[in-house]
């Protein structure tokens, strides 16, 4: 009930000591189920959030805002207003676009993929990075939809029946392919995540203290009864769609990598993009789950669900997708010298030394060296040194993009047409504003839904409890 | 049965309390279960038995009596789905995968076809030389759609199998079963199963070792309130205006200007032709020619290059530019034509009447042009290049009525003539002794302006392009009356074997 808070109970159990031959507790309290609703309820149902909760909603909402200032000024004045100009033209607005897309990776990894693989710790992440991946794609659909300039006429992308040109999309080129991944992505993610949470919606409305949220949540969580029959169809759509989501997040960033690796571009032109851009990807995303939670965590007191050992594992994932990263990095270089193409070798050797030296070396200490830290547990438990690495880690995401995009453009083949790119004003704001979105949504999320996968915390629970006396009796004999 | 406080005042019983519901029922409890309760308007009849259960196992092992005791219209609800129970209860495993397995190649199917008739069949446009159609390039599209089908297929189908939403349940009148999205376990019977018999279920129940027992009855249906439906109904009424308004509009034709909303480049803030101007005093936004400017590069002074004259201090202009009206006869050329605007700034323009008169042109023959000074000689230098130029344009624009050696046999010629066509004029043949003689200057003066009734060629056909054309010609025209002491020596065989 809302009226136990979660800080009146002691975190017991470090669940972060590994002892062989025992799986070590999902939640580090010995939770009643009804302990598990409230604590994930109090967010929703205490009349007041935290004080810290009004401030960062302060300042996202006004980021936002200033977003819309940005986008307005955009459409109503031109792509003039951005640094973008020959031969630079695909300049920040992609960079964030690859950028804010791949952030929505992580959520689909943790949701889909690691419950492909039974891993039963991801049922207390699952809920909010989801979100995040929603969210995320929110910002990332909207870099491409304004770069168009004339958004009026967007609808040219959808090949749509009646047609009054007679004109059709051209079906060969990736940017086209890139319209049918982000948005199907974009839809397939919403349908997941509001799939996980009807049961939790219900649990909402059955708590509901007026009318209004119980008809809000009533309507949304569509009158589910927690019926074995309807847990029976629940849970096989959940795995199917967690078998369609795991392949399509992985086609996601293989899609937007073939915008770059199908053109001629020297040091865009490369097979390795796929794999590289999909581990980045992920990379990128737990970064910025960790990010997020951290906070998050602490400011809704549910510390004891989502336990030191779930920030763990996650950077450990970090770790090792940093280090794939690292090794991509690594892997172009060698390609490049290898395969003995002049401009190929030229692009990556402007990387390291050219006029954007600082983007690259920003990006190399950020991705490669800063997560090496997680090699050591202390860091990796530690709170505030995981959330100051992830920081790192989304700046040096950010500057992996703009080393790719900015830098392989502004310098190709002939040195008659090399030009230098400078942001303006209204893109780094709209950089920034694009943030302010991105975190006004994550922050009414944490305050209207349900921010942890109850019902699967609960399933897991009950197993885990299983598990114990089972263990239990066998150990007796 | 004991009747409860809590449900049996109202039946309006819609807007919830509190959230924490502790029904006062335990001390009129059946044993062993705590309670019994009656839920919502008890005058109505009973829709469900509803047994409540502390913890997952003590409803797995109840839901598995219920399904051996043969009853078949029962659920069991709890917070999470409790493993092993589909089997106790007797589940078949849906058939919801096969839903998305069909949506999927649904997907696949329609990617395919969209694919290959937007790009192959209606609009085919060649890129790069890649196929119109080819499964590597329409791969990623075609998994797109097929994944985006299967997902809302697995979405959709998984609500109609479970006859989701459904917002108003019987079961939802309990304030216990709030508990069963917490930390209750629920099992429910329906009073439809033809196992039901109130008492007997009652007491089986019982037995089962519930916490609480209650029944749920049927609701007393509220209709929605009145402004409820309207405001339904005329929000559907409305959805439909701008349905039909779109499809009124793209199937009827209007003759005002499109309405833009968005102003895009064609809407900038300058006269257009044909508009119409306050500025100026004839109304128009169009400014005419200014009298004697001539635009950049078209002064053309060289009268031998570009008139076919030879240069003189007469308005040799003037004298060229002599029309015909439809009768035949020759008008005066400022009658009939305007000032040519490539009149040199040197030049007065006869329009004007200060420049020196052109000589009254003659009414019948001889032709007037006889009398002018046409130049003799090419005036550019002559080359093979220029030749070989005259050749390839002469072929191009000429021979096709002319034909390929001068003759008047060209292809047009021939069909014309096959046809009958009355209006025809088969061309003259270039090997007639008047052609042959005629100054150069004045071959340019009629393939130029035109004569009788072929027209001129000035337009399309540049001054130098022109004098090529011409070049061949008299080399078309000297192959006819050439010595054979002309011919090279070493092609004069060659040529003798060419005569039959
Ligand atoms: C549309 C068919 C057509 C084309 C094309 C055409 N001519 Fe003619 N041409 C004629 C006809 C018809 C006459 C005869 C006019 C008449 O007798 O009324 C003629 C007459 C002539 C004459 C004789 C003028 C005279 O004084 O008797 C010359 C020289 C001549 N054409 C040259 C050319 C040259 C050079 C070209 C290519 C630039 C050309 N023509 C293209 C149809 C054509």
């Amino acid at each position: 009930m809302a009226a136990i808070s979660p800080t009146m109970l002691d975190v017991d159990i470090d669940n972060t000591i590994e002892t062989p031959g025992r799986r070590s507790d999902l939640v580090t309290r010995n939770s009643s189920f009804a302990e598990i609703t409230d604590s994930v309820c109090y967010a929703a149902e205490s009349p007041h959030p935290p004080a810290a909760w009004y401030i960062a909603f302060a300042i996202s909402t006004s980021l936002t805002m200033m977003l819309g200032l940005m986008v307005t000024y955009l459409l109503f004045t031109g792509i003039g207003v951005w640094g973008n100009n020959s031969p630079v033209f695909w300049a920040w607005d992609i960079v964030n676009f690859v950028f804010w897309v791949g952030i929505g990776h992580a959520g689909t990894l943790i949701s889909a993929i690691l419950f492909l693989f039974r891993q039963n710790w991801r049922t207390s992440i699952n809920r909010a990075a989801e979100a995040m991946t929603i969210f995320a794609v929110v910002c990332a659909g909207m870099f491409p939809t304004i770069h168009v300039g004339r958004i009026w006429v967007i609808y040219y992308l959808i090949p749509y029946g009646p047609n009054q040109h007679a004109i059709w999309p051209q079906f060969r080129s990736p940017l086209l392919w890139d319209v049918f991944a982000v948005s199907t992505y974009a839809t397939v993610s919403l349908l997941f995540w509001y799939m996980g949470m009807i049961p939790d919606l219900a649990t909402f409305r059955d708590r509901a203290t007026n009318k209004w949220k119980h008809m809000a949540y009533g309507f949304f969580s569509l009158g589910w009864t927690g019926s074995a029959r309807h847990w029976h169809r629940y849970e096989r759509a959940y795995l199917l769609l967690a078998a369609l989501a795991t392949p399509l997040v992985l086609s996601v960033h293989t899609v937007v990598s073939f915008d770059f690796a199908t053109s001629q571009v020297p040091g865009w032109h490369t097979t390795i993009f796929p794999p590289y851009f999909v581990a980045g990807a992920i990379f990128g995303g737990f970064g910025m789950v960790v990010t997020l939670l951290v906070p998050a965590r602490a400011l809704f007191g549910l510390e004891h669900l989502i336990t030191l050992r779930h920030m763990e594992n996650m950077n450990k994932v970090i770790l090792a997708t940093g280090t794939i990263v690292g090794y991509a990095y690594a892997m172009e270089f060698f390609i490049a010298w290898y395969g003995g193409n002049p401009y190929e070798q030229f692009a990556f050797l402007n990387r390291m030394f050219g006029p954007y030296a600082w983007a690259y070396w920003t990006m190399i200490a950020c991705n490669v060296l800063s997560p090496q830290v997680f090699w050591f547990k202390k860091c990796r438990t530690s709170p505030l040194i995981m959330w100051i690495v992830s920081i790192f880690v989304n700046i040096g995401m950010w500057f992996e993009r703009f080393v790719i995009v900015v830098i392989s453009l502004s310098r190709d083949y002939l040195p008659s047409s090399w030009g230098h790119y400078t942001p303006t004003w209204v893109d780094i704001c709209t950089l920034i504003g694009s943030f302010g979105l991105f975190t006004t949504l994550f922050l009414l999320f944490c305050r209207f839904l349900p921010i942890v996968a109850m019902a699967e915390v609960k399933g897991v629970v009950h197993q885990q409890n299983h598990l114990k006396a089972h263990h239990g009796e066998e150990h007796s004999h | 049965m004991a009747d409860h406080t809590t449900a049996n005042d109202t039946s309006s019983n819609h807007g919830h309390g509190p959230s924490v519901n502790d029904p006062h029922a335990s001390g009129e409890a059946v044993a062993p279960a705590r309670g019994v309760a009656v839920a919502a308007d008890p005058k109505q009849p009973v829709a469900f038995v509803l047994a409540e259960f502390g913890t997952p196992d003590a409803l797995l092992k109840a839901a598995k009596q219920v399904y051996e005791q043969g009853y078949t219209k029962f659920d069991a609800h709890s917070p999470f789905p409790i493993h092993g129970i589909d089997d106790v209860m007797g589940i078949r495993f849906t058939r919801l995968p096969w839903f998305t397995l069909v949506a999927g190649g649904l997907g696949i199917a329609t990617a395919t076809a969209l694919i290959y008739f937007t790009n192959k069949e209606w609009y085919p446009f060649l890129i790069s030389g890649k196929p119109l159609f080819s499964i590597p390039s329409a791969a990623p599209v075609m998994f797109e759609l097929m994944v985006l089908f299967a997902a809302i297929t697995t979405l959709v189908g998984m609500l109609l199998l479970n006859r989701l939403p459904f917002f108003s349940s019987p079961l939802f009148q309990s304030e216990r079963f709030q508990r069963v999205t917490n930390d209750k376990f629920f099992l429910s019977i329906d009073a439809r199963d033809p196992k039901y018999k109130s008492e007997k279920t009652l007491n089986f129940l019982t037995g089962l070792g519930a916490d609480f027992i209650e029944t749920c009855h049927k609701e007393v249906a509220t209709p929605l309130p009145w402004a409820f439906r309207t405001a339904i109904f005329l929000g559907l009424l409305m959805a439909f205006i701008p349905v039909s308004m779109v499809a009124w509009k793209r199937s009827t034709y209007s003759r005002n200007p499109r309405i833009r909303v968005i102003f895009d480049m064609v809407s900038q803030p300058k006269k257009k032709t044909q508009t119409t101007s306050t500025l100026w005093a004839d109304g128009r936004a169009m400014r005419p020619w200014v009298v004697g400017s001539i635009a950049k590069g078209e002064l053309k002074a060289d009268d031998a290059f570009y008139r076919g004259l030879k240069p003189g201090g007469a308005n040799q202009i003037a004298l060229t530019t002599v029309s015909f009206p439809q009768d035949g006869t020759p008008a005066p050329a400022d009658a009939q034509k305007p000032a040519d605007p490539a009149a040199p700034a040197n030049q007065t323009s006869p329009a004007d009447g200060s420049g020196p008169k052109p000589p009254t042109p003659v009414a019948a023959p001889p032709d007037p042009l006889d009398k002018l000074p046409w130049i003799e000689d090419f005036p550019l230098p002559v080359t093979s290049e220029l030749m070989a130029r005259g050749q390839e344009r002469y072929n191009i624009y000429c021979a096709t009525c002319h034909g390929l050696g001068g003759v008047g046999n060209g292809l047009i010629t021939i069909r014309a003539m096959e046809l009958g066509e009355g209006t025809w004029v088969q061309p003259v043949t270039f090997h007639s002794e008047n052609l042959r003689q005629q100054p150069i200057g004045r071959l340019f003066h009629s393939i130029s302006n035109g004569v009788r009734k072929m027209p001129g060629y000035g337009d399309q056909i540049p001054e130098r392009d022109r004098w090529a054309i011409l070049l061949y010609f008299r080399a078309l025209q000297k192959s006819k009356y050439a010595p054979l002491s002309d011919v090279p020596p070493e092609k004069v065989n060659q040529l003798m074997d060419a005569v039959p």
